[in-house]
């Protein structure tokens, strides 16, 4: 599967990275082959082969709705930037 | 050309878990900002998310009540966008294996023009997700302030297919919904509070053609009335697109309710690639055998089957069953003072007309009335064996009780409204309504029958609503007579 400078520059976008025109051909071709690695599997026959749903064979790791904790506001608040009234604030968002 | 729409629901339920869905911060409404916000809620780097189980349970429940199958294995999976909102810039929520899918409600409504009908939706899933934090624009110019107290509070959404063909009939679809939802314990669906929200997705088509249009999708609908006016609105304004010759878009709109009308927010193609993907950080949920059947045993009895049950076993007609059991906290009530020895018919009429009149006036809950059903039971008595008249039981007696809790009987006692049947007593006011109305009275011996109505009212005024009626009446014509 070939992999075009627009899908690369899409992603890019949707991932909030920033690429220089110069980086798109090498990154391009980053992906190709990334995406032909993931490919190979496709080749396989895997009919008989349950899909493996994690990494880990359990399931049901649970925490019961149990009393309420608390944490303090100022700790919260107190990596970000700019706070005002008790809540973080960010440039101004328009929907 | 004449359209019909096609309307598919996306609704949003906060389910009313103590706490978040993948931390320990409460999920308490209407707290000081950013006071209910942990590392994890927050997206610090480091932490991890451990699922609430009684999330998952209310989900399954949801999913019981309305027929859905449930998934023997239900996966979480990232949903990704950017949005100051969603601190870890990724939703957790259930695209490829939600836990519920399949399911119908069926419901009854009534069309617009009043003619009652059928509704049948079929559900097609629901699946388990976090609610985003909340931003507020409007105070300050230049930035979002952002408040995440209600970011990570778990939420169902439930998705419906594109079965619904009028906007009376999604407004019913949502009551019912809500309605089943209450019953269930797994929402408190209060649509000003925003823990119940319903997305509208709305195309045309000329009626009768069996593919579908280009839909929009209607955001901001907040009461049940709003999704009536947005999908009316949302029809006609499609209508007129068409009819001018133009292009329906995919986008997704935002509801005005003051001015009534839609704008647009984003056009979707932008915004709906959200690169799904397992989230590596939960491990698969496994609701089978044991864990199933418990869920399925602690399922109440839901407002359909109770509302058949009222009319077979209180003998309460179908408009009283439906009003009664529309809400949990007022068929408990309801059950309750009948279980106290209240007539049914008798408690529902007190329920349905009065006292609901005043719940909704004054704001309050059926769940925390200042009076218990008992308390309504002993009002109901009282009127039955005639210490009281109906009018002061549903006046002040009943007032007396919202406004300080007083028992009836007390009530009755300290304010002197036991009703008067006493003989001298009642002709001595009789005597003095006909004295005070010479008039009138001698209409009535004209023959103006009709005018008896007037001057009881007077006797019942004169009594302060005390003299008991049928007595009040026979000594009244016997004295006009005389």
């Amino acid at each position: 599967m070939s992999v075009t400078p627009e899908q690369v520059k899409k992603l890019a976008h949707l991932a909030r990275l920033e690429i220089r025109d110069d980086e798109l051909a090498a990154m391009t071709r980053d992906m190709e082959q990334l995406v032909a690695l993931a490919d190979r599997l496709t080749a396989l026959d895997l009919s008989q082969t349950p899909p493996m749903d994690h990494v880990l064979p359990r399931a049901n790791v649970l925490r019961d709705d149990a009393e309420p904790v608390e944490f303090p506001r100022e700790q919260a608040l107190s990596g970000a930037p700019e706070a005002v009234d008790g809540c973080f604030t960010v440039p101004r968002v328009v929907e | 050309m004449k359209y019909e729409m096609v309307i598919g629901l996306e609704i949003h339920a906060e389910l009313n878990t103590r706490t978040k869905i993948f931390c320990s911060c409460s999920t308490q409404f209407g707290a000081e900002p950013n006071t209910h916000v942990c590392p994890i809620c927050l997206a610090m780097p480091g932490t991890l998310p451990v699922l609430n189980r009684q999330a998952v349970e209310k989900c399954v429940t949801a999913g019981l009540a309305l027929g859905c199958d449930i998934a023997p294995e239900a996966h979480m999976d990232r949903k990704n966008y950017f949005y100051p909102d969603l601190p870890k810039a990724y939703q957790i929520s259930q695209l490829f294996r939600p836990l519920c899918t399949g399911g119908t409600l069926e419901f009854e409504y009534e069309d617009e023009s009043g003619q009652a009908r059928i509704g049948r939706v079929r559900i097609n899933r629901i699946h388990l997700e976090e609610d985003a934090g909340k931003s507020i624009h409007d105070l300050y110019g230049a930035s979002t302030l952002l408040d995440f107290n209600r970011g990570g509070v778990p939420l169902i959404e439930i998705v419906t297919e594109p079965d619904i063909r009028s906007p009376e009939e999604a407004g019913a679809f949502v009551d019912r919904l809500r309605s089943i939802l209450r019953y269930a314990g797994v929402s408190d669906c209060q649509m000003q509070e925003g823990s119940l929200r319903a997305d509208i997705n709305l195309s045309i088509r000329p009626a009768g053609s069996d593919t579908l249009g280009t839909r929009t999708e209607m955001k901001n609908l907040n009461s049940i009335r709003a999704i009536v006016r947005a999908a009316q609105a949302e029809f006609l304004r499609q209508t007129e697109v068409l009819e001018d010759g133009g292009v329906i878009v995919q986008e997704t709109r935002r509801w005005d309710d003051a001015k009534g009308r839609s704008l647009r927010m984003r056009t979707k193609e932008e915004a709906n690639d959200y690169r799904y993907f397992p989230d590596p950080d939960l491990l698969p949920i496994r609701v089978d055998g044991d864990w199933l059947r418990a869920i399925r045993d602690a399922l109440p009895e839901l407002p359909g089957s109770k509302r058949r049950r009222y009319v077979a076993d209180y003998g309460l007609p179908e408009y009283d069953a439906g009003i009664l059991t529309s809400d949990p906290a007022i068929s408990a009530f309801f059950e309750d003072a009948v279980a106290c020895g209240g007539d049914a018919k008798a408690v529902s009429n007190f329920i349905m007309g009065d006292m609901m009149r005043i719940v909704r006036e004054r704001e309050l809950d059926f769940a925390a009335l200042p009076f218990s059903p008992a308390d309504l039971a002993t009002l109901v008595n009282r009127v039955a064996e005639g210490v009281v008249s109906i009018s002061v039981a549903k006046g002040a007696v009943l007032n007396q009780m919202f406004e300080a809790g007083e028992r009836p009987d007390a009530v009755i006692e300290r304010m002197g409204l036991r009703q008067v049947s006493d003989e001298d007593t009642l002709r001595a006011i009789a005597r003095d309504v006909i004295r005070d109305n010479p008039g009138v009275a001698q209409e009535y011996r004209d023959g103006k029958t009709k005018v008896l109505g007037f001057l009881m009212g007077q006797v019942m005024k004169k009594s302060r609503g005390k003299a008991q009626p049928a007595a009040a009446s026979q000594l009244l014509k016997e004295e006009l007579e005389k």
